[in-house]
């Protein structure tokens, strides 16, 4: 099926993001080909003109390459991944200390939850 | 290009259209939103050269639509199209002859890729494989325009997809002009570069799809139902 | 691109096309079973005649069965072609539909004749096959058979292109009708014109010797007036036929929408 995107963001974005996603993940490997354009474009389902964006924007990014007549390649940097990765755990991160706030939890309160999390214990109700 | 200046179509005094000065472009998908009776089949038989507007002209690749237009023009119609007693291979090889843009090559691909049985009568397929057939004769033509009318009309959504997975696998995209119009907005937004809501024949929106999330935030689908609140 | 016109049609026409043919030797059987239920030949010839008279109103039906396959949405339109090709594919197939049975008629007529003739069942003058008559009744069915087909087109049309006007899609059987008895109620005050009358009658040509032309049995005749036919009366009718289709063919072209 073709993948539902996003209202909130500009679909050649999500699709850049979900690349991104992939390669820290590892489950596209450093100097790995990416499917053509009109592969991935098939593959999304959707038009082949926000592929070319999604990847205009990962090569400004640093994050793919495109070599001459013989397509697009995931970068070979350790660094550059390695710095992704540490991006998106910042976006993480973020988003959900955002959404702690927004229920009204105190930042003390977070790092104690996270800790126990960590330390496999249930939330206390410390009130 | 296709271009309306100023058109209107009058059946007695209901207008189907009126006054619609509307450009698309070469080689960009277009999608015509509206509900029923808000004049989409109409523009698009016009662009198709098989409706005359009352007032106004419509422009095809520099020449007034008329039938010969349909040189230029593929053009899926909402109904009729196929003929009930013909097989899948009678109609490729009818289209075939009666266009000279026709390729016989990508119909074959098309056939897979549409998982048609060659020899099966039109009349014996499910509203689904009538559909993909029809796309399939509109996509193996190498026509600068593509006119889409419904082609998810009564269609269910495995093959919505596999339709939209057809037009962005078989479309010469940046060389076709592809206007598609539709209720089933959401398995084809994606391919849409720009859409147009056409209500009551009078053109009330237009927007360029990713420009639309960027500035907005907003899908297509949910863009159309602000407009109508 | 006319090829593909002409079998398309003909795939549009294929299983009624077998279906009547099975119907004439049907119908012939029928009138086979019936002569010798009451043991007199002759009585096939009524059924031969049946037959030969359902051609002219077998042309004009395949033409619309032709014509009724495109209604829907009338997609034919969005070609090429023009309007002229593509009612002449109609026509031609029609035409090889009709010759084709009428050539099957003309079989059974003959096998049936040469039947009657040896066994003396009937009475034909000189004994022969009457061939001429044979041909001028194929000519006259034919003849016959594509005025209404010619009129059935051209009124198709008509009827088709008064879709855009609302007022009148209302009344548009009656339009049809209106515009046929017009036509006839023209010809026939033409043709009580003294000068038009004279001029028809300045070119006959013979075609059999005045008073041995009828043949067949009882009321079941066929005959040529006073064994000449006007030649004028031809040209003019051929040439009104084909100006109606010309009309037919453009009207398609710039009236019919969808």
């Amino acid at each position: 099926m073709t993948e539902e995107f996003r209202t909130s963001k500009p679909i050649y974005r999500q699709i850049a993001d979900r690349i991104i996603q992939q390669f820290v993940r590892g489950k596209i490997a450093p100097g790995e080909k990416l499917p053509s354009v009109r592969e991935m474009a098939i593959q999304s389902g959707v038009n082949p003109n926000t592929i070319q964006r999604t990847y205009g924007e990962l090569e400004r990014m640093d994050v793919v390459e495109t070599r001459r007549g013989q397509g697009t390649f995931m970068t070979e940097q350790i660094d550059r991944k390695k710095q992704l990765r540490i991006e998106i755990q910042r976006e993480m991160i973020e988003t959900f200390i955002q959404n702690m706030r927004g229920i009204g939890v105190e930042d003390k309160e977070i790092t104690e939850a996270v800790e126990q999390f960590l330390a496999g214990k249930e939330p206390s109700e410390n009130d | 290009m296709i271009e309306l200046r100023n058109v209107t179509k009058e059946y007695g005094k209901r207008k189907a259209l009126q006054d619609v000065s509307l450009q698309f472009e070469k080689g960009k998908i277009y999608g015509i939103l509206g509900p029923n009776g808000s004049g989409k089949s109409t523009m698009m038989k016009m662009a198709a050269g098989l409706v005359f507007p009352s007032k106004g002209e419509v422009i095809v690749n520099g020449q007034p639509a008329d039938r010969s237009i349909a040189r230029d023009v593929a053009y899926l119609s909402s109904e009729g199209m196929v003929y009930p007693g013909l097989t899948v291979q009678q109609m490729i090889e009818f289209f075939a002859a009666q266009h000279k843009d026709f390729s016989l090559e990508k119909a074959e691909e098309l056939i897979q890729f549409m998982s048609l049985e060659r020899h099966k009568k039109v009349a014996k397929m499910s509203k689904g494989q009538q559909g993909r057939l029809k796309l399939l004769l509109v996509l193996s033509r190498k026509a600068p325009v593509l006119l889409l009318d419904e082609p998810f009309l009564g269609l269910d959504p495995m093959v919505r997809d596999t339709i939209v997975k057809g037009l962005v696998s078989f479309i010469d995209f940046g060389e076709q002009t592809v206007i598609i119009t539709t209720h089933e907005i959401t398995e084809i937004e994606p391919v849409l570069e720009e859409a147009v809501i056409l209500d009551e024949g009078m053109v009330r929106a237009r927007c360029h799809v990713e420009a639309l999330r960027e500035e907005e935030g907003l899908s297509v689908l949910q863009w159309l139902k602000r407009n109508y609140q | 691109m006319f090829q593909g016109l002409l079998k398309k049609d003909f795939l549009l026409i294929k299983n009624y096309f077998w279906l009547w043919l099975i119907a004439v030797l049907a119908i012939y059987g029928a009138g086979l079973m019936f002569a010798t239920y009451y043991d007199a030949f002759a009585l096939v010839f009524p059924f031969i005649f049946m037959i030969y008279l359902f051609h002219l109103v077998l042309l004009p039906m395949t033409e619309m069965v032709l014509l009724k396959a495109e209604e829907k949405g009338q997609y034919w339109l969005h070609s090429t072609a023009g309007g002229m090709r593509l009612l002449l594919s109609k026509l031609v197939v029609a035409l090889a539909v009709f010759l084709a049975s009428l050539v099957l008629t003309d079989v059974l007529a003959l096998i049936t004749l040469n039947i009657a003739n040896v066994q003396e069942y009937i009475h034909i003058p000189g004994r022969s096959v009457p061939y001429r008559e044979g041909f001028l009744l194929n000519g006259a069915l034919t003849a016959g058979a594509l005025y209404f087909t010619v009129w059935g087109l051209f009124l198709w049309t008509v009827y088709h292109s008064l879709n855009a006007y609302p007022l009148l899609k209302k009344v548009r059987w009656g339009v049809v009708i209106a515009i046929y008895v017009a036509f006839q109620g023209l010809a026939a005050k033409m043709l009580e014109i003294p000068l038009i009358e004279k001029w028809f009658a300045s070119w006959t040509v013979r075609v059999s010797e005045p008073g041995t032309q009828a043949w067949g049995i009882g009321a079941m005749s066929f005959s040529v007036e006073n064994g000449a036919i006007q030649i004028w009366p031809i040209i003019v009718s051929v040439l009104f036929h084909v100006g109606l289709f010309l009309a037919a063919a453009w009207l398609l072209n710039r009236k019919v929408e969808v």
